[in-house]
């Protein structure tokens, strides 16, 4: 006989876990104490909503569901807005909180906070133990479940009792679940008609979501779209679905997106949508696209299929496999025109990498940033105006650009970072925020520090909520209310006392040279770029 | 012990998540949970069987009240209510059973439906505990699919 603790440890080992991130608590207290003899490491993070996005980052890179863990009731609450993040940007995890003893449940005792029913929205399914015989079965279920069909997070909230629960450990067969089966083979058919589409398009376009990362597709895509010779165009969550440099990328599409790419969702007569959501960020109003384009939407969510756009034909399934499946039918246009016009659009685009009066042009900065890490390196943008230039300057080569896309949440790069450094050690990983967001973040240096986690911290400053500011200027005559940042504190200074080395660049002039020093540096380093507070976004 | 409880509530989305919810989040257990539209379209009425001593049905009351949606509730006895659950049965019939299972349904005060040459379906309005006996009585002959309503209460 061992503990319901011991079972879930073993539970975890079992499925290949390395990393949990998290917080202890009074419920979570006796999967701890067996965690500790586990040779799974645990990342002490300083707040437990870093946890959720220090696991995000991890899956994201590792490939695998991130793990996190924290106490009942605010540990558990603390969580949600990771968990929603991840649930917005389909990222795989497996939380795990503590509970009030199961006979407890429903009294409001210390710390209880009804979990289950609080993540709801927020989570692809959820668990609560009442048993802890059910726990090697829940356990290998929710990474099933987090892992395959779109990817997202599992909560399972484990009663302080079921913890010390004496139980027979037996492992659990093979998951077998009546009402999930999620489809991966395209519907032959359909592939059909995929093809007849293409072969009868004269300005097809591709749409690259973030599917393509989550069904692993990104050579697929290319071999693809290559052979085809076919224009693509990617949502946030899709940037370096195919490398920002390739001739057939015409960038980012939406609200802030390159003309070009929204010009060639405009003009299409075929927009083939792979692995997105196609949100309102990504197409201002469906009206946009005309009323003759024919749209393919290929996802693994037949949920998503028409949601925010109507479909001509949809297709259900992996976006790896789907795309394979069509190369397999050796599809061909007659593109050279349209992609020619596209090219020449492209090349026209007018880059404002020009210096300024007064501090840095964070256009011309993420760009040299980005061109001056290694080609694989893995780039994690925050929110808000950072997050726009980033996601319009930055060169995505072989790595991957991280952000929080769907969900928008402030204070994401820097703990997501930390998880991609952690899931892949031998890259270079930054992370660029504003001096808004480093604020909702910054408690994590320390957990850095503890760690030894070498990721490179960009912080654009210009004392402003900067994209709040551009709102209130457009939409509410100018009226600056709540966006003033003053009282912040010195970030460099902040970074010092962490024993962090850092230094503040106000010109561009300056820029090659502390890059350099930045990613010179062994070990955690930050860098401080001053920005104007009228510098827009686009 | 089972408690029948009849609650009037806001017709409204979302009200019945919300009364659900509280049973969930409060880990009490529903036997059954039916809501209809009323003669006043303002209002819906939840009809509710759940299981607990008296304390906790006295809590249970207490925390639906609570809740802003719900107009009245009460928890009605046995004594003074009339209450019954709708049932269709489909059962196996072939050529021999069919005679016997129509006098037995008679007798159970079911009616028959639906005919067809392998199956007959039956329909039974009928108090809980009539209802799961006639169950019983049918297994015998196989039971193809079933399907029931929670119990509809009123108070005398």
């Amino acid at each position: 006989m061992i503990t319901g603790a011991e079972a879930i440890v073993r539970c975890l080992e079992n499925e290949g876990v390395e990393i949990i991130f998290g917080y202890p608590g009074a419920t979570i207290a006796p999967l701890f104490d067996k965690l500790s003899k586990s040779s799974i490491r645990h990342i002490l993070v300083r707040h437990e909503q870093h946890a959720g996005h220090e696991a995000s980052g991890y899956a994201r890179i590792r490939k695998r569901p991130g793990v996190c863990m924290t106490t009942s009731g605010p540990g558990a609450t603390n969580l949600i807005t990771a968990l929603a993040t991840a649930y917005m940007d389909s990222v795989p995890l497996v939380a795990i909180t503590g509970q009030v003893s199961s006979d407890l449940l429903g009294r409001d005792v210390f710390q209880e906070a009804d979990m289950t029913g609080a993540a709801e929205p927020f989570t692809k399914y959820s668990y609560l133990v009442k048993d802890a015989e059910d726990l090697p079965r829940i356990i290998k279920e929710a990474f099933h479940i987090a892992s395959t069909g779109r990817p997202g997070p599992v909560l399972i909230d484990i009663p302080v009792n079921v913890q010390q629960e004496k139980l027979d450990f037996i492992p659990a067969g093979p998951v077998d679940l009546r009402g999930y089966k999620p489809t991966i083979r395209g519907h032959a058919g359909q592939i059909k008609r995929v093809i007849r589409a293409i072969n009868g398009a004269e300005r097809p376009v591709v749409c690259a979501g973030g599917g393509i990362f989550a069904a692993d597709a990104q050579e697929e895509l290319k071999r693809f779209i290559e052979t085809v010779n076919i224009p693509v165009i990617s949502t946030m969550m899709g940037i370096g679905a195919v490398p920002t440099a390739h001739p057939l990328y015409m960038g980012m599409l939406g609200m802030h997106g390159k003309s070009v790419a929204n010009q060639a969702l405009s003009d299409s007569d075929l927009l083939i949508i792979i692995g997105a959501r196609v949100s309102d960020r990504a197409v201002l109003l469906p009206a946009n696209v005309s009323a003759s384009t024919k749209i393919v939407h290929i996802d693994i969510d037949p949920a998503e299929i028409g949601k925010n756009l109507s479909t001509f034909v949809p297709v259900v399934g992996d976006a790896k496999e789907i795309l394979t499946q069509i190369m397999e039918a050796e599809p061909a246009a007659k593109t050279d025109e349209w992609v020619g016009l596209l090219k020449a659009k492209r090349e026209k685009l007018k880059l404002d990498y020009a210096p300024r009066k007064h501090g840095i042009n964070p256009k011309a900065f993420v760009n040299m940033l980005s061109c001056m890490l290694p080609e694989d390196h893995i780039y994690c943008a925050d929110v808000g105006q950072n997050q726009i230039w980033s996601a319009a300057n930055c060169e995505v080569k072989t790595g991957r650009f991280l952000t929080s896309g769907g969900m928008g949440t402030m204070g994401y790069s820097i703990p997501a970072a930390i998880g991609a450094k952690l899931a892949d050690p031998e890259k270079t990983v930054v992370a660029v925020c504003g001096d808004g967001s480093f604020q909702m973040q910054m408690m994590e240096l320390a957990t850095i520090c503890q760690h030894d986690v070498d990721i490179k911290i960009v912080v654009m400053k210009n004392d402003k909520l900067g994209l709040v500011k551009e709102i209130q200027k457009k939409s509410y005559k100018n009226n600056e209310m709540a966006v003033d940042l003053t009282g912040s504190p010195n970030v460099v200074a902040i970074a010092g006392a962490y024993g962090i080395p850092g230094r503040s660049i106000a010109s561009l002039d300056d820029a090659e040279e502390a890059i350099a020093e930045m990613l010179d540096h062994k070990g955690v380093y930050l860098l401080e770029c001053i920005v104007d507070e009228n510098e827009p976004s686009l | 012990m089972k408690h029948v409880l009849t609650a009037l509530v806001n017709n409204q989305p979302g009200v019945t998540s919300r009364v659900s919810g509280l049973f969930r989040r409060r880990g009490y257990n529903i036997d059954s949970f039916i809501g209809s539209s009323t003669e006043d379209e303002r209002f819906s009425r939840l009809t509710i069987v759940v299981r607990g001593d008296d304390i906790v049905i006295a809590q249970v009351i207490s925390q639906l009240e609570k809740l802003e949606d719900i107009i009245s509730i009460e928890d009605i006895q046995a004594e003074s209510m009339i209450s019954k659950v709708l049932l269709f049965m489909k059962v196996k019939a072939d050529v021999n059973d069919r005679v016997g299972i129509i006098v037995v349904a008679n007798a159970c005060n079911a009616r028959v439906i639906e005919m067809s040459k392998d199956y007959l379906i039956l329909e039974a309005l009928e108090t809980e505990e009539r209802i799961s006996e006639m169950i019983e009585i049918f297994k015998p002959y196989g039971i193809i699919e079933l399907v029931k309503t929670g119990v509809v209460a009123m108070k005398r």
